[in-house]
């Protein structure tokens, strides 16, 4: 059977809010597309593994921390492997890692890795708000063409997001939409996310992948074609419970 | 005059609606009138506080039947309303007109935010800590947070007696922090290790009471020994199911002998399980067991269960997504389906059923119907005549109970 690998990056540490459900839906759809994913970790200390697609979650302050130090020393690959299209899905907490630096609620500064050209401040300690709820996101019409996004099936990503950091793009750093509910990088610019070469960035979670199949398919296709595989043909129509899930928000909330 | 009104208010609103009132007349006290409440928390001469993320009602309940056993007076809030409005309501209730406690003792299950806010209030003399799990994250974060409120509570109140969970190294931890006397509770080396701790997995704290030779009855009730310093000092039976409830028995005998001088588990072999808490419901041919879940830790603990449980059998997901039960649902994609049983006929209901129905098709599990409405799901499940596991969400298990209360007895949730 053919195979994708993905690296789920720090597992260990990096696995809260439902990331999982991540991986799970594209394993779903890889299986409708008759490949099979194979998960592979990277954890703390542990070696590299190449992989066509690289996953990243959310985690503690306490966690997060302790990866962005590991993280650093696997720079210099990380930045191969972008140059090289490969594929990387960074959520919330991993997102921010992937920034020129990041500011932690007690002030202080830690590098980034500084693959995207974005910045990161956790408010104060005593600020104790916040960017919590669900969220709907307008997608970019270059994001839906870039990555040949279904927009038959929705236009927007649903999800539910959860930081307290506060993120601002560089103005030549492309959001994946606009947050049309909720808060989306800050609580301010109501942009979401980011996409950079084959790099998507968001603060969605709850996860991000099973309630938007579009996008889930969209990635498995990116790295279909990366690898010039041959796959079995899928259509949306199939994504019935998908869509149920997805529109139960959108018509909830927008 | 105060406590008169909102007494009258209280008497009102449960004639009106019979699951109400539970928080909102406390929450008047706590917002308009403080000085009021402190004069009726203030009476109180000894109070327990028992909180963390899973086991808090049924702990109560527990430690309430012994010193129930023993006459042994004392105020509670038994319906699971357990941030500071629902524990004024329960003092409202034991007040008189002019605003005195005919009873000086409080036991109080304590949502784990509220804990810091509530010992500037009441100050416990002992306080349970169960576990800290991710749980209505939206509400608080991450769950060092949890413990950083727990933590700022004990040193701010400076509890005589500690009792704590071995096996959470969170909670464990805060036994550093003690003042006073303090306890720690583990299950034996098995048992720990099918609860999915919180991220790092149990530590080999030494506990001082341990929790060895678990049986599960073919009722799912539950029965086990109690140690200490390996010592055997209690055999104790339980109707409630679940191996991570010998913990909260053994966390209410503790408290209950500091408090009376007893080590009594009797009480407890009949005491019937907290409200959705593995509490029966039988209905037409149907026998509804109510098995509250919150969160993966708890989720997961389900599955060997229910296997255990009889063949001809049916789980009804109801999963809700209001503020109780936690507005963001994604924690059922780190729950394991895994186990789950391979007979049983799967339902699925609730505000955010596509949700549910979505985690469990990804796993490979085959959703039987899908409910829109709650009452369509109890009425076609109660002429079904099978052993029905209904797992819901907070809300939603108060929403089940409520619309199954309209066709038969189920007991209300304040008179526990």
């Amino acid at each position: 059977m053919k195979k994708i690998i993905l690296n789920h990056l720090y597992s260990l540490n990096l696995n809260i809010y439902g990331d999982l459900g991540n991986i799970i839906a594209l394993q779903h759809h890889a299986r409708n597309f008759g490949v099979d994913l194979e998960v592979v970790h990277t954890e703390i200390n542990g070696p590299m593994i190449p992989a066509d697609i690289y996953f990243i979650g959310g985690g503690q302050d306490e966690d997060q921390m302790l990866v962005f130090r590991d993280l650093l020393k696997h720079k210099k690959f990380i930045e191969e492997e972008v140059a090289k299209e490969k594929i990387f899905l960074l959520v919330c907490g991993g997102f921010q890692l992937f920034g020129k630096y990041f500011i932690d609620s007690k002030g202080n500064r830690i590098e980034g890795l500084g693959i995207l050209d974005m910045t990161t401040e956790s408010p104060d300690e005593k600020v104790t708000s916040r960017c919590i709820g669900n969220v709907v996101v307008k997608m970019d019409p270059e994001f839906v063409k870039y990555w040949q996004i279904d927009t038959g099936f929705s236009k927007y990503l649903v999800g539910f997001e959860n930081h307290g950091g506060q993120t601002h793009l560089s103005p030549i750093l492309k959001p994946i939409g606009q947050a049309v509910v909720g808060f989306g990088n800050n609580s301010n610019d109501k942009l979401e996310g980011c996409w950079h070469k084959n790099i998507i960035g968001t603060y969605l979670h709850g996860s991000l992948l099973p309630k938007n199949p579009h996008l889930a398919t969209a990635i498995l296709n990116k790295i279909v074609q990366i690898k010039r595989m041959e796959t079995e043909k899928t259509d949306t129509d199939r994504f019935e419970m998908e869509k149920r899930a997805h529109e139960e928000i959108l018509n909830r909330f927008l | 005059m105060i406590i008169v009104c909102i007494k009258v208010l209280i008497f009102l609103l449960r004639k009106l609606t019979p699951y109400s009132a539970t928080a909102l007349p406390g929450l008047l006290l706590e917002d308009y009138f403080p000085s009021t409440l402190k004069k009726l928390s203030s009476q109180l001469d000894k109070a327990v506080f028992i909180t963390g993320t899973n086991g808090k009602t049924t702990t109560a309940k527990m430690l309430g039947t012994i010193l129930k056993s023993q006459e042994v007076a004392f105020i509670a809030n038994p319906s699971g309303s357990n941030m500071t409005r629902g524990i004024a309501t329960s003092l409202l209730d034991h007040c008189d007109w002019r605003g005195n406690l005919s009873i000086r003792t409080g036991i109080f299950e304590v949502e784990e935010r509220t804990m810091p806010k509530l010992v500037g209030l009441i100050k416990p003399e002992i306080i349970i800590i169960t576990n800290i799990f991710r749980d209505q994250l939206d509400a608080y974060g991450e769950v060092d947070k949890t413990l950083s409120y727990l933590a700022s509570a004990i040193s701010s109140c400076q509890p005589k007696y500690l009792i704590l969970n071995a096996d959470d190294h969170r909670v464990a931890s805060l036994a550093k922090i003690a003042t006073g006397k303090v306890s720690l509770i583990g299950l034996d080396k098995p048992y720990r290790d099918q609860i999915k701790w919180e991220n790092r997995g149990p530590k080999n704290v030494d506990s001082d009471y341990l929790i060895t030779d678990i049986a599960v009855r073919s009722d799912l009730g539950t029965e086990f020994l109690l140690s200490e310093h390996s010592k055997k000092i209690a055999r104790v039976s339980l109707r409630t199911p679940g191996i991570y409830n010998c913990f909260n028995a053994a966390a209410a005998l503790l408290c209950a002998r500091e408090l009376t001088g007893k080590l009594l588990p009797a009480p407890l072999s009949s005491m019937s399980p907290a409200f959705g808490r593995g509490e029966i419901i039988e209905h037409l041919g149907a026998r509804f067991r109510v098995l509250l879940v919150k969160n993966p830790a708890g989720m997961n603990l389900n599955w060997q269960l229910i296997n255990r449980a009889a063949e001809d059998k049916a789980i009804l997901f109801i999963l809700n997504d209001k503020v109780a039960d936690g507005c963001d649902v994604s924690w059922i994609w780190d729950c394991e389906f895994n186990d789950l049983p391979k007979n049983a006929k799967i339902y699925v209901a609730g505000t955010r059923r596509w949700d549910m129905v979505l985690r469990l098709t990804y796993s490979g599990i085959h959703v039987d119907k899908v409910y829109d409405k709650l009452s369509s799901a109890i009425f076609d499940l109660s002429t079904m005549g099978k052993k029905v596991f209904v797992l819901p969400t907070y809300t939603a298990m108060l929403e089940f109970r409520r619309e199954l209360g309209k066709k038969t007895k189920v007991s209300k949730i304040w008179q526990q």
